[in-house]
């Protein structure tokens, strides 16, 4: 005989696991389950049902999961194939070169139309083969330092180099790649800008940048030729002078030999300082490609007043000189900063020769200015109106009678392929001062290359 | 007549499939479709009304109960009987199954075996 009050407290503890697991439930754990008592009765049929509510909950939200994540799969493969259809247009039809290859092996994958286009190899021909079995780069230690970069996982931009195609026409192009992956390897992407006429253009530009600054060189021959006369006097005087000595040292008898050594040592000293003003002529006049080295400007600009200083003790010029002592070497050549900044010399002396003799000062000047080295040429000469100073560096704009006005211009070019800019500004009191102001870190613009560049395209 | 793992299924002389859970056998989906599979087989292929005696059967889970409501149901069979235990917890089992799993085809509740196939042979095509 079953105890009534026992089965009540029974029915109470079932009741209650019914509600905990409702409770449960309803909070979101559909992990409960009740279990079934061996009578099959009322509470055990009220458990089944709870039991199919929170089975049937996790079967649809299994299901609504399920089904997120295969609608979340298709988004991503849909995603993903308009991508490669994104890629595929914006490849083929890219008016840069293309070209993918394979990182293991250096294998071409594909090249684009563009590529077959600049390099004249069809696609089918180059798919499946590596970049040296047909000789299109034309400097194998480009492609040796890039294949390096690329495998430590690097990225290149802007990297010029030079190819052949397959007529065997060299060519130049602006060359970037970074690592992609395609078809399921690490492949490197890379990007070819065809700049084979521009280079041609800039190579010509710089030819005639070089005519134009030998021009300018020339054309102040003229009024270098009395400081030359004068440069050239003294020691030919003093050879003229110590020959005569030496003849009658000869004569004495006996023959002053001692003191014939000395004249006939002062007569070669004179003489090698008469060479050495004919070589810094024949230096600055000579007509040579533009070679860029490292140029020391206080040098330069010392050079440059040795050349000047008679031309301007004649036209009793004062010229103070403050040369910076903290200046680095710039890259450049020397030849043209000599003549830019003779130019400016010689035109400030023109601008102060007529002046009192208070005002017939000019004043040279280098100095260093952030990331730049500064050559400043200040007169105090009358200066110029705005106009004038507007159009001063214009070719054939002149402000004297006898100018041809290429002057300026010509050094500003020749600033300019320094990666510098020559620039004239109004003196608080009187008179102007021109800056050619030149990178210290050796920037130069497009066309001005290093001596040894220059010289290797030169031979190619 | 035909077992399979968690059944014994076979069609009777009045053209009606019986398929009777075995004591205790707890079904997962596969045994499910296995069931369903050996009752059409055993029916030649012919759409027939279906009993399906589940009094001794422990409740389903919800794939397995999916299973059995799904389209192989609607397609193979004409009606469906479900045989229960005669007990609040046989009964709510069988209106649990009809509730959730809505199939396809005339169905109904059955205590009695015998009230069962008379009700199905209504259905014989």
């Amino acid at each position: 005989m079953t105890d009534p009050r026992s089965e009540l407290a029974f029915a109470t503890d079932r009741i209650r696991a019914l509600l905990q697991t409702l409770e449960r439930l309803a909070a979101g754990d559909t992990g409960t389950s009740l279990d079934i008592s061996p009578a099959h009765d009322e509470l055990d049929a009220i458990a089944f049902g709870i039991n199919v509510l929170a089975d049937e909950l996790r079967w649809a939200h299994a299901r609504i999961t399920e089904s997120e994540r295969v609608k979340a799969d298709e988004l991503r493969e849909r995603a993903l194939r308009q991508s490669d259809a994104n890629f595929a247009t914006a490849f083929h039809s890219n008016p840069c070169a293309m070209t993918i290859t394979r990182l293991s092996d250096g294998r071409f994958q594909d090249v684009n139309q563009s590529f077959e286009h600049q390099t004249g190899f069809r696609r089918d021909e180059v798919i499946g083969r590596t970049v040296e079995e047909f000789g299109l780069w034309i400097d194998p230690d480009d492609l040796a330092a890039l294949t390096t970069r690329m495998l430590d996982g690097g990225q290149l931009n802007n990297l010029e180099v030079r190819f052949r195609t397959k007529s065997g026409a060299p060519a130049t192009c602006v060359y970037s790649a970074d690592i992609i992956r395609f078809g399921g390897e690490p492949c490197v992407l890379a990007v070819g800008l065809d700049i084979t006429e521009r280079k041609h253009s800039e190579i010509q530009a710089a030819k005639l940048r070089e005519e134009m600054a030998h021009l300018g060189r020339v054309t102040m021959l003229d009024a270098l030729t009395g400081s030359l006369a004068h440069e050239l006097n003294q020691p030919l005087t003093a050879v003229m002078a110590n020959a005569e000595a030496a003849l009658r040292f000869m004569a004495a008898d006996p023959p002053r030999l001692g003191d014939l050594r000395e004249t006939l040592d002062e007569i070669v000293s004179a003489n090698k300082r008469a060479g050495e003003v004919v070589r810094r002529m024949r230096t600055l006049l000579k007509k040579s490609g533009t070679l860029y080295e490292a140029v020391e400007v206080n040098g330069t600009v010392r050079e440059v007043l040795k050349l000047l200083q008679s031309n301007a003790l004649g036209r009793r010029i004062v010229v103070d000189v403050e040369l910076a002592s903290d200046l680095e070497p710039i890259l450049g050549d020397r030849i043209q900063i000599q003549q830019v900044v003779i130019n400016l010399l010689l035109n400030a002396f023109d601008a102060v020769q007529d002046r009192e003799a208070a005002n017939r000062r000019v004043c040279l000047r280098t100095v260093r200015r952030d990331s730049t080295a500064v050559i400043e040429v200040s007169d105090l000469g009358p200066g110029l109106h705005d106009d004038a100073l507007a159009r001063i560096f214009e070719p054939f704009y002149t402000t004297k009678p006898d100018g041809l006005g290429l002057g300026l211009s010509i050094c500003r070019a020749i600033v300019g392929a320094h990666g510098g800019l020559l620039d004239a500004t109004r003196n608080p009191g009187t008179g102007l001062t021109f800056s050619a102001s030149f990178p210290l870190n050796g920037t130069m613009t497009a066309g001005a290359q290093p001596a040894s560049r220059a010289r290797l395209q030169e031979q190619q | 007549m035909r077992d399979t793992a968690t059944a014994r299924i076979g069609l009777g002389d009045d053209g009606v499939l019986i398929v009777r859970i075995r004591d205790g056998a707890r079904q997962r989906p596969a045994d499910a479709q296995e069931n369903l599979d050996t009752a059409l087989a055993e029916g030649s292929g012919k759409r027939r009304p279906l009993l399906v005696d589940i009094t001794g059967s422990p409740p389903l889970d919800a794939d397995t109960r999916h299973l059995y409501s799904g389209q192989t149901l609607v397609d193979g069979f004409t009606a469906l009987a479900l045989l229960v235990e005669a007990s609040p917890l046989g009964t709510m089992m069988g209106n649990v199954y009809f509730r959730v799993a809505r199939p396809g085809i005339p169905t109904y509740l059955f205590t009695d075996e015998v009230r069962a196939v008379e009700w199905l042979k209504g259905y014989l095509e």
